[in-house]
């Protein structure tokens, strides 16, 4: 995926042009699947997900500016937030697939140098705020993100009270936000 | 502590910003929130940077593809509202280069000075001041509707709560819209999300005209990203644009309590 050539097609599609939505389709539908996959976790659901999102995206094109960041970034939220909306119109959390976690382990464990020099600066900033957290406090924000679950839900899966769960988030999330600022 | 006042805090802007970009808010309170960030340029600003940061996770995730069927049922949803606005897409003038937006004036710096300066004096004239937004509601919106024909006047379409869409020619070219006869401008309002667009009403040539508006539809502007004005036969009201797309643009908060 080409971030910049991403950012050009995006800003053409704001001018309704079909040939840059295809290609923008082509670079970023696999990250994109891949980021709705992990919070509806179904196959199905998050194909539709991400059909919604993909609409959305030919619709609001206009409102994204290269001053808010990289497209692919503005995309994944737009993505995710219609993941999470799906989530909260199902009445029970979809039941889990063969999804692979590597993407929160990536984010849990020390990376070699090898590693870090393939991610964007800002990537590598997270990385290393992250690794400042306790390990539970990293695993509840990055269950959070990743799979889309709520407070009690992380309660539940993690088997601690509400208010210890609210505790680690929220105390991980004040030094996330030290740590980025 | 109005709930306005409590998000003006800024290490609760923070914390909130914050839960929201994770995933964490639901709900109630998530779409508390997100009406918020509509009106609040500070907390958007504030929430979009957090969104920003936690985007880069998205950067070490392995790729998976979808099956074929996704693009195809995206072409085909975008294919049938092309149909209904089957002209929309040819006629879009080009928009202006975006501007940092400030609020109120993300719009006002895209216009030359003398429609600016006709904008404030229209705004005045109708009792619109800058600060329309009261116990969280909005007030008027407007929209300058552009021609791809330069030679076109450009409409200012002001939408005020209780009365309706006011439509004033700001004459910047040489050439009026002239209307071949059994034909007649129709205004259009079109989703934010895509879908078919709702008719308002059939406007004409002369300045300073009104459509009328009920409760009902001034509630359903919140969800318009558009306006537009198509050229249709008289004595037809189909439920889409059948005709040329004439004039459009974007359907804009007029003020702002930023």
């Amino acid at each position: 995926m080409n971030t910049e050539e991403c950012d050009a097609l995006l800003i053409r599609c704001a001018k309704h042009d079909s040939e840059a939505f295809r290609q923008l389709y082509a670079q970023t539908s696999a990250k994109m699947y891949a980021i709705c996959l992990r919070i509806v976790k179904q196959d199905q659901l998050a194909e539709d997900v991400l059909q919604e999102a993909y609409v959305k995206i030919w619709h609001s094109a206009d409102q994204y500016t290269q001053q808010k960041g990289k497209a692919v970034t503005w995309m994944a939220t737009v993505v995710r937030n219609k993941a999470l909306d799906k989530l909260r119109s199902l009445k029970i959390r979809p039941q889990e697939t063969d999804v692979s976690y590597e993407g929160e382990e990536f984010a849990s464990h020390d990376l070699a140098p090898e590693q870090l020099a393939h991610l964007s600066d800002d990537v590598q900033q997270l990385h290393q705020c992250l690794q400042q957290l306790k390990p539970i406090q990293r695993q509840a924000i990055l269950m959070a993100y990743y799979q889309g679950y709520t407070h009690e839900e992380l309660s539940n899966t993690m088997q601690k009270p509400l208010g210890t769960i609210k505790a680690w988030v929220r105390r991980g999330l004040e030094k996330l936000r030290t740590c980025l600022n | 502590m109005s709930e306005l006042k409590r998000y003006q805090n800024p290490e609760v802007f923070e914390r909130l910003a914050m839960d929201y970009a994770i995933g964490l808010m639901r709900g109630r309170a998530r779409q508390r929130f997100e009406t918020l960030m509509q009106r609040h340029l500070y907390l958007r600003a504030v929430t979009q940077a957090y969104e920003q940061y936690f985007a880069g996770l998205n950067e070490c995730l392995p790729e998976q593809q979808p099956s074929e069927k996704v693009w195809q049922a995206i072409e085909q949803q975008l294919d049938l509202e092309k149909t209904s606005l089957h002209k929309m897409s040819q006629k879009t003038p080009s928009a202006p280069s975006p501007k940092k937006s400030t609020g109120l004036f993300a719009w006002w710096h895209t216009l030359g000075a003398q429609t600016a300066g006709f904008v404030a004096s229209l705004a005045l004239l109708f009792g619109i001041g800058f600060s329309l937004v009261n116990s969280g509601s909005v007030s008027a919106y407007v929209a300058m509707m552009e021609s791809t024909d330069t030679q076109r006047p450009t409409i200012m379409a002001t939408v005020k709560k209780g009365e309706g869409v006011y439509l004033h020619f700001i004459q910047q070219g040489s050439q009026q819209t002239t209307i071949p006869q059994g034909m007649t401008l129709r205004l259009w309002c079109i989703p934010k999300e895509g879908g078919v667009p709702m008719m308002m009403g059939d406007v004409s040539t002369h300045d300073d005209q009104v459509v009328k508006l009920d409760q009902a539809g001034w509630n359903d502007l919140r969800n318009v990203g558009r306006l537009a004005i198509s050229l249709e036969p008289m004595q037809t009201k189909e439920s889409t644009p059948q005709g040329d797309i004439l004039y459009q643009g974007k359907l804009m908060i007029m003020s702002d309590n930023d």
